[in-house]
């Protein structure tokens, strides 16, 4: 009796434990272009970026800002680039050259141009220059993107140079994101002025001055600056 | 020794009785298709966007055939459940043809999807699921384990 009992205990025990094979399960996938990304925009929008937030950047090779564009393993290519280059200039009167009174320069960006490329908005006023990027990283593996600046050590006008050291900047925030983009002076080595945290959009409007304390021949220098953000 | 014997006798009638408890019964969905072996995630904005949640998300299509013969002409709640994940943070919705109740559940959850009578031996429904992932605790491969369980009514 006693044996008989045990046994069916133990069969209906039996009978009501799960198959491990039951229940179906499917993998979730993340292709290659949305696990990594980053964007940046320096100065003037690209033409297709006009009306379209979020859209690729800017590339050029004359003036004093220099736009780069890197955006990696995204649809469209790697890199892709375009727009104009922005130019951030300062006219020294006669009378005040090399008096070391810094003076204000100026971007040629205008109107739109000054907008958040992150949700359009007028950020920036008139002279600045617009900075903002963001960063894709899946799960958190990469902690961000390193962003950078490399100017030309002078402004040159033919043989005649002014140390790009004259020219210095401060970013301010323009009523968008927090601003985590450094203020800085060239020196003509590569300077990292910033770090986009993964998924993050980081932007910021840079007012550039120069500071006077040259007494250059008389002309037009220039100089340019290539900024870089680069995911690890 | 016959008093031995009763808590033993006891058990046995209380496991042959599933209604008077309500015992959980993984069910047989091995009929059950998943078209499509893997489901494509996307972030919803394609670019971040301050103060929220940074959302990848896709869909599929799973057919879904319960085996439920053995519970034929009686009440039954069946729940879907979705198996805790290696640490990716989910939630998953889908709408079915009516069959099966639409629904959402998030990692380790289960919900009620069928409460009634079983008068066939096999539950069949189409769901179309969305899956919303937390990207930022996303790694490039994560796997979803759903399973089914009935439990017969109380009488």
């Amino acid at each position: 009796m006693s044996r008989l009992a045990a046994t069916i205990l133990i069969l209906m025990l039996a009978a009501g434990l799960p198959s491990e094979a039951l229940g179906y399960q499917f993998e979730l996938i993340v292709g290659g272009n949305d696990s990594r990304a980053i964007h940046l925009r320096v100065g003037d929008r690209a033409p297709g970026d006009m009306t379209t937030n979020y859209t690729d950047g800017y590339e050029g090779l004359d003036g004093f800002i220099f736009c780069v564009l890197l955006r990696i393993n995204c649809a469209g290519g790697s890199p892709s680039t375009g727009g104009a280059v922005t130019l951030v200039s300062a006219n020294v009167p006669a009378n005040q050259v090399g008096t070391g009174a810094p003076i204000a320069m100026s971007s040629n960006s205008t109107g739109a141009h000054l907008d958040s490329s992150h949700d359009g908005v007028s950020r920036c006023s008139a002279g600045d220059v617009y900075i903002g990027g963001f960063t894709r990283n899946l799960g958190g593996s990469v902690a961000g993107a390193s962003l950078s600046v490399q100017a030309q050590p002078y402004l040159q006008n033919g043989a005649h140079t002014i140390p790009i050291s004259e020219i210095s900047w401060i970013a301010i925030n323009g009523g968008g994101e927090p601003v985590s983009i450094a203020s800085g002076t060239f020196n003509g080595s590569l300077q990292q002025i910033g770090f986009i945290p993964a998924n993050t959009w980081v932007e910021a409007c840079m007012r550039f001055t120069y500071a006077n304390t040259q007494v250059p021949a008389a002309g037009t220098y220039t100089a340019r600056a290539t900024y870089t953000l680069a995911l690890p | 020794m016959t008093t031995r014997l009763l808590p033993l006798l006891a058990l046995c009638l209380f496991l042959a009785c599933p209604s008077a408890m309500a015992q959980a019964v993984r069910l047989d969905d091995s009929g059950t298709q998943v078209l499509g072996s893997s489901l494509k995630l996307e972030w919803a904005d394609s670019i971040p966007r301050p103060g929220t949640a940074q959302i990848m998300t896709g869909g599929i299509t799973v057919h879904v055939r319960l085996d439920v013969r053995a519970w034929k002409g009686r009440n039954v709640r069946i729940y879907k459940q979705l198996e805790p994940t290696a640490g990716a943070r989910v939630l998953v919705q889908w709408r079915g043809q009516g069959t099966l109740a639409d629904g959402q559940l998030r990692e380790g959850q289960r919900t009620l999807v069928y409460a009634g009578p079983i008068m066939t031996d096999e539950l069949q429904d189409v769901l179309q699921l969305t899956v919303l992932a937390d990207g930022s605790r996303l790694s490039s491969r994560e796997t979803l384990r759903f399973r089914f369980e009935l439990e017969e009514a109380m009488p």
